[in-house]
């Protein structure tokens, strides 16, 4: 059996002594010989565990003529072992009283178990053995197929906010791949073989390209006997190849007027930021902060509240892997006019970066930030995410520990200064959705 | 495997044995009423400083008129837009300021009005909750703009088929019973709402006789009675108006209501009938019946027009429990050319489950599944609180919470057969289909009559 390794010494905690509340999550990090990490969240507070099996691939690790591979991979990942086939696979982990699902973004694909304490073992059994034994055939990729077809039609071409979102990444990403969804586009979904996912399978769903997160009602030294038992036998493979292609500098707003019928129009657009290891990140937040969060939003209060011209505003500083999006979107009211709306979103970004936002204005950006931080980690699930988030985005879970006072840093000048640097007309993208309204059909009753 | 399914075998004989309190670890719950007869109810949690706190109506959509649909819910997001001593834009510098959240909202049963802070905040908090809650003073231009921007959301929603078919189902199933309407209104019966009419719901509902609350988190019961006390305590008591009982009607045969959306790739579909209400005897076996036939990943209808025929990516059935009957529905989409094939793979599934007892496997899962779930499923403060709402909205015992699983463990293979044959009735349906109907109609046709439908007509 395969020892494994702690790699750091001794406990560390979440701590937020900097907010004025002391956060006491112990987190122990473990890794196997085979490369395989594994995070420990003790808390037993609730008798409930989660199981989570992060993989560091997802639509960044695509290429045209398979988008949407990580996607539809995931599907097959419920598809069964020759240990436990399609039909015993789910029936298992809610025979035992819990649930599961998985995920799929940009950058990771995640799949979960939720248990009672003491069935922790069917999950990681169940992880361990999908990672390597997966049984998948013509004929389940065919019916898994449609149902993602399915899901893509619901999610995007039969949604405008969808298609919009869609189209902002679409225009914004020339070369890198953020320039497809994670859903991918649907002649790839259609095409793309059964050879293609069994390769994509064998060198993404290694041990040594991904990390446990089990958190919960645990003893980790059970734990990791667990899982030096299921996963320690597994043998690692050569890493996938890196993703190396840098976005280009943007040189001038792109603009995409999208026809779609819809009753509202509305405009989404990006704005190019740093990836997520920026310390720029902080500032950002702040700066989404006072443009959309609450009604007292300078953003709300002046369109959706004073003026009544949008039914919404809404955006923030999406944290990625590799340079992402700061994105800002907004539906015109009826009879409001939607560039008079867009002008208005881009008159308070300019006096972002113009004059400095208040004193009191970074203190509530801070005192919301601090309050998202600590209510986002309620659950044993959320937690694990957030540090599982931490871990993909900034290449380090250990960076949820710089969270709470890396905000609690950020002065008014650096909000002006990230302003400035990122939120340019140059590198801006923007999709307006022009409603068509269809042809009117006679009712018949 | 074999160890594990032991496993699950030794879980079965000991979960006989062991009282099931002795998994639920519920966090200390004290309750209070003041001399206004508000009820109080306090959940300690002390893991994060955190603190949640609802004021719950029991007075919701239910109540609103059918040409007025919408006024519970106005009501109660307005309450924040402006008091006594503060502006809406006031109210909003506050809450936000210490980076909480304040809102409120109706649904069918209760309007419910919510506020969350952090722990050094709550004094902040339960004022502002306090004097939103009985200083409200609705202001014309207030109530025009919370129309206003009701009636764009309501216009928006439009663009979601899933939406429509919700509503378009209610619609055709509940007629002008209240429930037939959305707890947001229509644009019409919105476009009808006048402040005075914010003003009676308000002064006819929002008194604590007709309230309770719940406040979960890292608090002090005894403090917070105190706090609460002086926030609350000079709330006045008023008498209910009397209202009318009414129960919705049954449907006869089959009807299909089309709405016609000639972009739609992809069909949405609603149908089903009345379900059972939250205070029903037969909720558990019903649950379990239903976990079986379409809520979980595992049912019947997933495995068979998903799983095995790939035709949809969700399907399911739901039953609403309110506290007069809601619905009992089977919802799903697809590509359009299969829109019969999906209905009708889904009502076989539905027939069967009338004329034969589950499986064993089928029936130890579901039990298995809700006796491990529902303990999971109380973790944070905001959880448990949840549940308390359930418990004083529809009248359940105080122990149901830690009853649960006993009471799950109680129902028979022949309990759920004979809820299938009581409460699915497949041949006394209502289906509501979003669709491009050029491509659907005809198909349709063979479920039983069609009524067609624009979007705009919703």
């Amino acid at each position: 059996m395969t020892k494994s390794k702690l790699v750091i010494a001794a406990l560390v905690f979440f701590s937020a002594v900097a907010v004025g509340a002391e956060l006491n999550f112990p987190i122990e990090k473990h890794a196997l010989d085979n490369g395989l990490v594994v995070i420990l969240m003790e808390d037993h507070s609730c008798p409930t565990v989660t199981v989570q099996a992060w993989y560091r691939c997802g639509s960044r690790d695509e290429r045209p003529g398979i988008t949407g591979i990580s996607h539809l991979f995931e599907h097959m990942m419920f598809k069964g072992t020759d240990k436990y086939p399609q039909e015993k696979f789910d029936r298992l982990i809610y025979s035992n009283g819990g649930y599961n699902n998985a995920w799929t973004s940009f950058d990771n694909t995640t799949y979960y178990e939720v248990l009672p304490p003491d069935k922790v073992e069917v999950a990681i059994d169940l992880e361990a053995d999908r990672s390597r034994n997966l049984h998948i055939n013509e004929e389940n990729l065919t019916s898994e197929r449609n149902v993602v077809i399915n899901e893509r039609l619901m999610r995007y071409d039969n949604s405008p906010f969808g298609c919009l979102y869609e189209q902002l990444y679409n225009n914004a990403f020339v070369a890198h791949p953020y320039r497809w969804l994670p859903i991918g586009f649907l002649t790839d979904i259609e095409q793309m073989t059964l050879d293609e996912l069994l390769a994509y399978y064998k060198i993404h769903y290694a041990p040594n390209n991904s990390f446990l997160i089990i958190a919960g009602d645990i003893k980790p030294g059970q734990i990791m006997e667990l899982v030096n038992n299921y996963y320690g036998p597994i043998t690692a493979e050569t890493p996938p190849p890196p993703v190396t292609t840098v976005e280009p500098e943007q040189r001038g707003e792109k603009r995409v007027y999208y026809h779609k019928t819809a009753q509202l129009p509305a405009f989404i657009a990006g704005f190019k930021i740093p990836d997520g290891k920026s310390a720029d990140f902080f500032p950002l937040k702040v700066a989404a902060k006072v443009l959309f969060d609450g009604e007292s939003s300078r953003l709300y209060h002046r369109l959706v509240y004073t003026e009544q011209k949008a039914l919404f505003v809404q955006g923030s500083a999406g944290r990625q892997n590799d340079p992402g999006l700061f994105y800002v979107m907004a539906a015109a009211n009826p009879g409001a006019d939607i560039a008079e709306v867009e002008a208005e979103v881009w008159e308070e970004i300019d006096r972002l970066q113009t004059e400095p936002i208040s004193e009191k204005e970074l203190q509530k950006a801070k005192n919301q930030l601090e309050s998202d931080f600590i209510m986002g980690l309620q659950s044993n699930e959320d937690r694990a995410a957030e540090v599982g988030y931490f871990e993909i985005d900034t290449g380090d879970f250990m960076n949820i520990h710089n969270e709470a006072e890396g905000f609690q840093k950020v002065t008014t000048a650096d909000v002006m200064r990230v302003a400035k640097a990122y939120l340019t007309d140059m590198g801006r993208t923007v999709i307006i959705l022009v409603p068509d309204k269809p042809a009117p059909v006679k009712a018949e009753m | 495997m074999k160890r594990i399914m032991f496993s699950i075998a030794l879980c079965l004989a000991v979960g006989l044995v062991i009282p099931v309190q002795a998994q639920m670890k519920l966090p200390p719950i004290e309750s209070k009423t003041l001399g206004n007869g508000l009820e109080v109810v306090v959940v300690e949690n002390h893991e994060l400083p955190v603190v949640n706190m609802r004021v719950v109506i029991k007075s919701g959509s239910f109540f609103d008129q059918p040409e007025k649909a919408g006024l519970a819910d106005l009501t109660a997001g307005l309450l924040r837009k402006g008091t006594k001593t503060r502006s809406a834009t006031q109210v909003a510098e506050a809450i936000d300021f210490v980076g909480g959240s304040l809102s409120g909202s109706a649904n069918r049963d209760a309007s419910t009005i919510s506020c969350s802070v952090l722990l050094k905040h709550f004094d902040v908090g339960l004022e502002l909750l306090a004097d939103v809650m009985l200083n409200p003073v609705f202001a014309d231009d207030e109530v025009e703009r919370a129309k206003n921007l009701a009636l764009s959301g309501i216009k928006q929603s439009k663009d979601d088929p899933g939406t429509v078919c919700a509503h378009g189902f209610d619609k055709i199933l509940f007629g002008d019973f209240p429930y037939g309407s959305p707890p947001e209104g229509t644009e019409s019966s919105v476009q009808s709402i006048a402040s005075t009419d914010v003003r009676i719901f308000y002064g006819s509902y929002y008194m604590p006789n007709n309230a309770f609350m719940v406040i979960s988190g890292d608090v002090q019961p005894k403090n917070v009675f105190r706090a609460v006390e002086k926030a609350f305590g000079k709330w006045a008591k008023g008498n209910l108006p009397m209202v009318k009982p009414r129960m919705a009607r049954a449907p006869q045969g089959h009807k299909v209501l089309l709405i016609d959306k000639p972009d739609a790739t992809q069909t949405n579909i609603r149908f089903g009938h009345l379900g059972i209400t939250r205070a029903d005897p037969d909720y558990y076996p019903l649950l379990l019946m239903n976990y079986i036939l379409g809520s979980s990943f595992t049912s019947r209808l997933t495995q068979s027009v998903r799983v095995e025929k790939g035709l949809t990516y969700d399907i399911r059935t739901v039953n609403e429990y309110n506290i007069l009957p809601g619905a009992y529905y089977c919802n799903t989409f697809t590509q359009n050319e299969n829109t019969l094939t999906a209905i009708e793979a889904a009502i076989a599934e539905i027939k069967k489950m009338k004329t034969e007892k589950v499986a064993d496997f089928e029936f130890e899962e579901a039990v298995n599944f809700y006796s491990g779930y529902y303990p999971m499923s109380l973790e944070t403060p905001g959880d448990v609180a949840g549940e308390i709402v359930k418990v004083k909205l529809y009248g359940l015992p105080v122990s149901y919470i830690e009853d649960f699983t006993k009471n799950i463990r109680k129902v028979t293979r022949e309990d759920i057969l004979r809820v299938a044959q009581n409460h699915l009735d497949p041949d006394n349906m209502v289906f509501c289909v979003v669709s491009n109907a050029a491509d659907v109609e005809a198909s349709l046709q063979q479920l039983g009559p069609v009524e067609k439908i624009t979007i705009d007509q919703m």
